[in-house]
Order: C-alpha cells, then structure tokens, then sequence
C-alpha cells in the first residue's frame, strides 16, 4: 500500500498509513537538524523534555496517570541519527477507539495531547522548569554513560567514530557528558525554539480512522511558530577514506569484539539496491557468506555479521571472537569480501540472498513501528520508496553491480575491544 | 474448513485462534490475520533449561543431565544427516531462528512466500536428529563464546546471580546456556536421550499466526508428521525452600553505574505449577500501582535521582518458579529496595487508591490489546501460554476482568520483606 504524502507546511510533510488491521493508533513527531557536536546535546534532551509533561497535565505523574486512563497510551521520545542529521522523535500510542470499552475517542485525545507537549510545552517565564531540566540532564547523561554497557553496541559505535572522524556522522547523537552538563534552563528552550523554526518536520501518523484530524492539529502546531524558516536538506556525506586506523581498545571483558569499519566510495555507493544485497550475500543472514565460514566452517564465533547504512556510506562487519582469534576471524572476513569482489559466490548463493532481502522488506508493514522507521530513515530523500519497491528492486540486481558495490568499499578502521590480560589470555 | 478444529474467539477485541490436536499427537494453533503480509509459525518443545532432571516415561528414579543441554541440542537440531536447516530455508527466504527458554525451546520462521514449504522445512528438520562425535564438539566452540559473550552482558550478570541469590536448589538459577565446564560432558548419546524424552509431539506444540489458513497448515502437517509414541515426561520436583538463598549479591564489571535488580520469591508449594492468567493480570496491575511511571515510588525516585529512565518493574513467572522483578541503574541500590519495601508497606496500611487501579487496569488492557499487532508477540505467547496451561487470550479478558480484591489478595500475600534479595552489578 502506497501512504499518501502532504506538505502541511513548508519543510514539513505528513504521511498518512491508514490502515484497519492494527489494534493501535500511532503518530510519530520527527524534527531533524544538522548533527554537530556543539548542537547535539541541546537538541537531543528535547524530545525527553516535551515527553515529560503538557500543560494540561504540568507534572510527569500527572501526565502518566493521564495516559495510563488513555488505555495505556504511551509518549516516547526517541533522538535518530539519519545520514548526517539528528532527528528528535516524540511518539504517540494508544489502542485503536474501536477497543475502547466505553466508546472514547482515544486517538483524537492523543493527538491533541501531543501537539499540545511539543508546541506548548510548560514553561517558566520562557524558559523549561529547572527542576525538570535537572532530571532530563541527569537521564541524557547517563544514557551516554552508560554506552560501554552493551560491549558490541559499544564497539561498533567506536569503530564508526575512528572510521568517520571529523564528520557529522561520527558525532554521538546524544551529544557529550561536557555539553550536556552545560545545559540550562534558557538554551534548552532557545534549542526548542530554533528546532520549531528550522528543522524539517516528519509527520508519520498510522490511525484506522484516517488521519485528516491529526493533520490538521500539526498544521495549526506549525502554523503558530513564529518566523518558521526550515533548513535545507544539503549535508552530504564524504565518500573518501584514509589511511587505515588499526585501535585496540582494553576493558574488562572475556571476550574481545572485532569491528572492521569500511566506506563505499565512488559512484557505485549510489547503487542502493546493489548494496543492500551485497550487504545480504556477505553477511546479513545465516546462510551468509561470513556466517557460513567464519561461524560454522571455522567455529570462531557465535555471531559475524555485516550491516550497510545506505546514509552514510558505511559497511560495518563486526565478530565476538577470543582474543587470540581475532587476526584469524579478520583474515577469513577480508576473504570472504574478497570474494564477493571477484564474483566468487553461487548463482544460488545469490539467489538465496535476494530471497531473505525480499522476505525482510515484505514483512516491514506488518508492524507499526518498523513501517514507520522505514519512512522516517527516508527523511532526507525527495521521494519515498515501499518497502514492496525495495523488494522488487533487489530483484533486478545483476551479480555485476554486485561486485561492482563490493568493490566499491575502502577499509578504514579496524578495532578490537580486548581484554585486559594482553594478546596471550 | 475442515472441522476438526475448535476456534476461540477474544470477545474484546474479536481475535481467532483455531486449535486441533493432530492425529499424532502435536497440539496444532493457528491465528490467521487478516491483511498481514507475513506469516510467522513456531514449533515449540516444552523442554528449557531447567529441565536438568527429570523422570521420563514409566521410570521412578530421575535422570540428570548436564546444564545447558536444552540449547546444546537447539543448536545441534539445525543440522541434519544431509544438510543444514538454514541452508534449506535459504530455498525459501524465510527468515528462519530458535530460542531456548527456562522453560520452553522454540523453533520459528517469519515468512512472505513459500508458506508451505518453509513449515515443510520446519516440521521435518526439527523432527529428524543427528548428531555425531565431531559435529557435537564443532558447536562447542559458537557456544563457548555465547556464553563468553553472557559473561561480558552486565545485564544478564545482573539478572543470573538474582536468581541465584533467590533460589536454593531450583534449576532456574542456573544459566540458559550452561557453562564452559558443563557443556564440555555434553555428548552425542545424551542429546538423542534428551531429544526421545522431550521432542515427543505430545509434549510439544505448533503456533501459526498471520498470513495462514488453518486447512493449509494441516495438510502440511499431515504429509511431515511422523506418529509419535505418547511419552509422558514428568519435570522433577524441586525441593525449594520459600526463602531466599542469598540477601545480596555483588559483582564487579565494566559498567557506567550500579545495575540492579530487586527480587521478591513466590512461594510455589508444588514446585511445578505456573499461574493462571487472572493472578498474572493482577500482578501486573499490582506493580502498576506500585512502581508504574504514574506511581509516587517512581517519581520520587526519580525526583530524588535515585532512578533513571532504565527502570523497569516486572512480573517473571513460569514452572515452579514466580519472582517479582525490579531493575534499573541506580547510584545506590540498597536505598531503591529501601523506598520499595517502604512503598509495599505503605499501600498494605493505606490500601490502593480506587482511581490509580481503574487507571492501571485501563493500562494494562491497551498493553495486552496492543501486543495483538506484533505476530511473533502473539505466536511466542500463544505457545508460552500453551505449556502453562493457560488459554489463548487469556491475557486480554483477565486484564479487562481484575478486580481490586484479587489485587488486594496478592498484596497481602507476597512482597514480604524477608522474601527479597537484591543483586548489583558495581563499576570496577
């Protein structure tokens, strides 16, 4: 099904996924804004902060107690990094009116409600509580702290950041601790007031009931902001690597975590479809080519996985292996995408390949949340795509352009998150 | 459609679910969703982790086996005589994985095209073992470092030694996957024992939900399935204790914080049983009131900084076992399982406020509705439900139909403080 995609104002859409089958009503609220280090932090607690409260309901207790009368609804906040922008997300669920047993329109309520959090959030003398503040601060900050909890989540991202330093990309979305720390009361709503006026506005609402009045509440949200002058779309990502950085890492963990960082460069890197199944056949599924070796030949591992991030050009391809094993599980994975480079792969091995990435984009409808994840990673693009035209489109990929994308890729960083007793434990 | 099924009907929300017991002997749901592109189907064995002993059919004295052979043998099923089962679902596109519980293993796809031959795929892999000397000891290594990779999760750390410091003797305090010491006893003819035990299709069960029809999930499991003989499995009675083994558990790892987790035992009598769905809706709303983001407790943790957004309360429940969790990262630890207990006591004097349950009740049946969208949330809870005897959409009616006196009953009768323990995971 092909959503229906309106400008409600300049530089913000709404897209409307009317749709029966699901119990829920979901509208997702994306702003996004140029990720800089020297912004990031400010934009990101922004979302947390409009969640919190509206001015119907001013304290967090209220709000909840109010949306737990609302069957539940929720009200997250969410900060993305799409290509080279950060985009601050507030989400609204609730079940569908139909499911209410006393026959309230639950949708109607939330959507006011969360227009009312974003363009009308509670203030104190034009700036956001204190107190609140403090909490949000406390909670953004140790969100980043606790980044080094999750080993492999954390050593990709470092990977990332050695393989794109210097660019909008390697910038943490959450910002530092530093700038964090630094926040008040005034700049937090002095960044609130600069994401109202500038940032390009993603409007994703998936309601049974049509989305006509919800559109019109974020028409009239967007038409209060004074001076409105959203930012033009124009960062593009550095399609150049350097040298390769080699970074070993030490921490208190048993087993080490290998991440090679690599980036497409050239004019192959905008064959999207070709990509996406090259990322496939090396290493997105388990009859992949580096699940097959690297796991099941070689026994090094239990996981050894690749992913492609179309927006920013970056081909990550990371292994939990023992230490002492890592140099053999980077030599087979170089291999294996040696491979692929020189057409060394089955017709069959394609074919399966094609088949899991088409499987994969025909299932993205059936939930609310990865349908909408799907078009608010498209933020950036003139036009929007299905996922039926992504399946088809893998499809009509030749094992040419195939190669042609693999070797399109430039290692760029290696690191390794080891243990502490040295190369020999 | 061929009438040999029974459908059940959510009165609420007008969800189906068809259910026979096929001739063989598996127990056969299917929930057919209409509009939904994908189809998901799961092939479940009630067998997990803590079945580390047992009495197999006809036999009084209990077998033991090494921990962690649930998932040995899950992962050992994927490979066949011929081939290996991911190979043949590459055939198909299905996105094809499996799971080992405390309680329970599960086999499963999620599949766009080539419904039939997928299941195909499945009902024959799961049904045909083979293990050999050398292929046993190849997945030693993938699983030695899945269990390194726990080691290294601060957050299973933190939840494993939990269970340990709650429970004397009951299996659930030992890890899903074993140990690197464990796993090494494991051998081909201890996996086929296992399997004959277990893998009988009277103990197992299979769940179809989304794009299906009932009839086209038979006839493929009249051409795949093998009669099987009816083994009764018994799980062994756990002798365990009510109270907790430990008060207080502390490990040191690489983290940002403190994470905790704050326990509290339920005494399960019988050491087997699990809880119907009405007590498991009013646990929920329970800790809604509780702990739930509306609650005092959390705000004032919150506000006094002694929480962040990570915190979580939840009810853990299954065969024999029953424990109240709360989790979170917190600077101290100690002083949240002091607000908690102060909460418990504070709601058993003043009792619950009538507006603060309506709305943890209306809360709870938008989550239970809402968890209807997801087709593997509701095939994995189909099949939980299954095992524990509980019936198809049990979750939805009972969180509509909890009453405030069911609550009350299970305040009075867990929580207590000399049932908790609590388990830290502290920065190096």
């Amino acid at each position: 099904m092909r959503p229906v995609q309106k400008t409600i104002s300049p530089g913000a859409s709404i897209l409307a996924i009317d749709d029966d089958r699901f119990k829920t009503a979901r509208i997702t609220a994306a702003f996004l804004l140029p990720l800089r280090e020297e912004t990031a932090s400010a934009n990101a607690i922004l979302p947390f902060l409009l969640r919190r409260s509206s001015v119907d309901y001013p304290s967090f207790s209220q709000l909840q107690r109010r949306l737990n009368q609302l069957y539940g609804a929720r009200i997250t906040a969410d900060v993305y990094r799409i290509g080279y922008y950060q985009a601050m997300s507030v989400t609204a669920t609730s079940i569908d009116n139909r499911f209410a047993l006393y026959g309230e329109d639950v949708t109607d309520k939330l959507a006011e409600l969360l227009c009312s959090m974003i363009f009308n959030p509670v203030m104190e003398n034009g700036r956001f509580p204190a107190a609140d503040t403090e909490q949000e601060k406390r909670c953004l900050a140790e969100l980043i702290k606790s980044e080094i909890n999750e080993k492999r989540l954390y050593a990709r991202r470092r990977c990332e950041q050695i393989l794109c330093e210097g660019e909008g990309y390697a910038v943490n979305r959450y910002g530092s601790i530093e700038n964090v720390d630094a926040l008040t009361p005034q700049s937090v709503a002095d960044a609130w007031k600069n994401m109202l006026e500038t940032a390009q506005v993603r409007i994703i609402s998936q309601c049974a009931a049509g989305s006509e009045k919800i559109a019109r509440q974020f028409e009239r949200g967007l038409g209060s902001v004074e001076g409105r002058a959203p930012i033009a779309l124009d960062e593009k990502p550095r399609r150049d690597v350097g040298e390769v950085r080699d970074v070993t890492e030490r921490m208190g963990v048993s087993q080490a975590k290998l991440v090679l960082g690599f980036k497409a460069v050239g004019e192959a890197r905008d064959d999207i479809p070709a990509f996406r199944l090259m990322n496939a056949l090396l290493g997105g599924t388990p009859h992949s080519l580096l699940f097959k070796n690297v796991r099941e030949k070689l026994s090094l591992c239990y996981y050894c996985a690749s992913s492609y991030d179309r927006l920013g050009g970056v081909l990550l391809i990371d292994s939990g292996v023992e230490q002492k094993n890592a140099k053999l599980a980077q030599d087979e994975i170089l291999r294996q995408l040696d491979a692929v480079c020189r057409g060394d792969f089955t017709e069959q091995e394609l074919e399966s390949a094609k088949k899991s990435a088409v499987n994969q984009y025909k299932t993205v409808g059936d939930l609310q949340s990865t349908l909408a994840n799907w078009y608010i990673g498209q933020s950036l693009d003139p036009e929007i795509s299905t996922p039926e035209q992504a399946a088809a489109e893998i499809l009509d990929v030749t094992p040419e352009r195939v190669i042609k994308a693999a070797r399109s890729v430039r290692l760029g960083a290696v690191y390794t998150l080891a243990g502490e007793g040295g190369e020999n434990e | 459609m061929n009438n040999v099924w029974r459908e059940i009907a959510d009165s609420q929300t007008g969800e189906k679910c068809f259910i026979t017991t096929h001739p063989t002997g598996l127990p056969i749901m299917v929930c057919p969703k209409k509009g939904y592109r994908s189809t998901y189907a799961v092939f479940g064995a009630n067998y997990g982790s803590i079945d580390t002993a047992f009495y197999a059919d006809g036999s009084d004295t209990p077998t033991e086996v090494p921990a962690g052979i649930a998932h040995y043998l899950e992962h050992k099923l994927f490979e066949n005589e011929d081939s290996g089962a991911f190979e043949r679902y590459a055939k198909t596109g299905a996105s094809a994985n499996a799971y080992t519980g405390f309680d329970r293993t599960a086999y499963l796809f999620t599949c766009t095209d080539k419904f039939e031959e997928s299941l195909e795929i499945l009902l024959d892999f799961v049904q045909s073992p083979y293990f050999t000397e050398e292929s046993v000891r190849k997945e030693q290594g993938i699983i030695g470092q899945e269990i390194q990779m726990g080691m290294d999760s601060p957050f299973r750390q933190v939840f494993y030694n939990l269970l340990k410091a709650l429970y004397h003797n009951h299996p659930i305090r030992i890890e899903i996957a074993g140990t690197l010491e464990s796993i090494s006893k494991i051998t081909p003819e201890l996996l086929y024992g296992c399997y004959k035990t277990f893998y009988n299709l009277h103990n197992m069960v299979l769940v179809v939900v989304g794009n299906a029809e009932p009839d086209s999930v038979l006839s493929v499991a009249d051409r795949c399935l093998k009669p099987s003989e009816d083994r009764r499995v018994k799980r062994a009675p756990v002798d365990e204790p009510p109270q907790v083994a430990e008060k207080r558990v502390v490990k040191k790892m690489p983290v940002s914080k403190p994470l905790f987790y704050i326990g509290f035992k339920n005494y399960i009598p019988d050491g087997i049983s699990c809880r119907p769905a009405a007590q498991l809706a009013a646990a929920n709303v329970l800790l809604e009131v509780l702990a739930g983001r509306a609650s005092p407790l959390y705000n004032r943790l919150m506000e006094s900084g002694l929480i962040n957004s990570t915190f979580d309360a939840d009810y853990f429940d299954g065969p024999g076992f029953g424990t109240w969790l709360f989790s979170g990262e917190s600077s101290d630890p100690d002083k949240v399982a002091g607000e908690i207990l102060q909460e418990i006591n504070r709601i058993r004097r003043e009792g619950i406020e009538s507006s603060a349950f309506d709305a943890a009740k209306k809360a709870l049946y938008g989550r239970q509705v809402a968890a209807l969208n997801d087709i593997e949330l509701v095939g994995d809870r189909l099949v939980a439900d299954y095992f524990s005897g509980r019936e198809p959409f049990s979750a939805v009616s009972a969180a509509a139909s909890v009453s405030e006196k069911q609550v009350r009953a299970l305040l009075d009768s867990c929580l207590g403080e000399d049932r908790m323990a609590v388990s830290i995971v502290m920065p190096e």
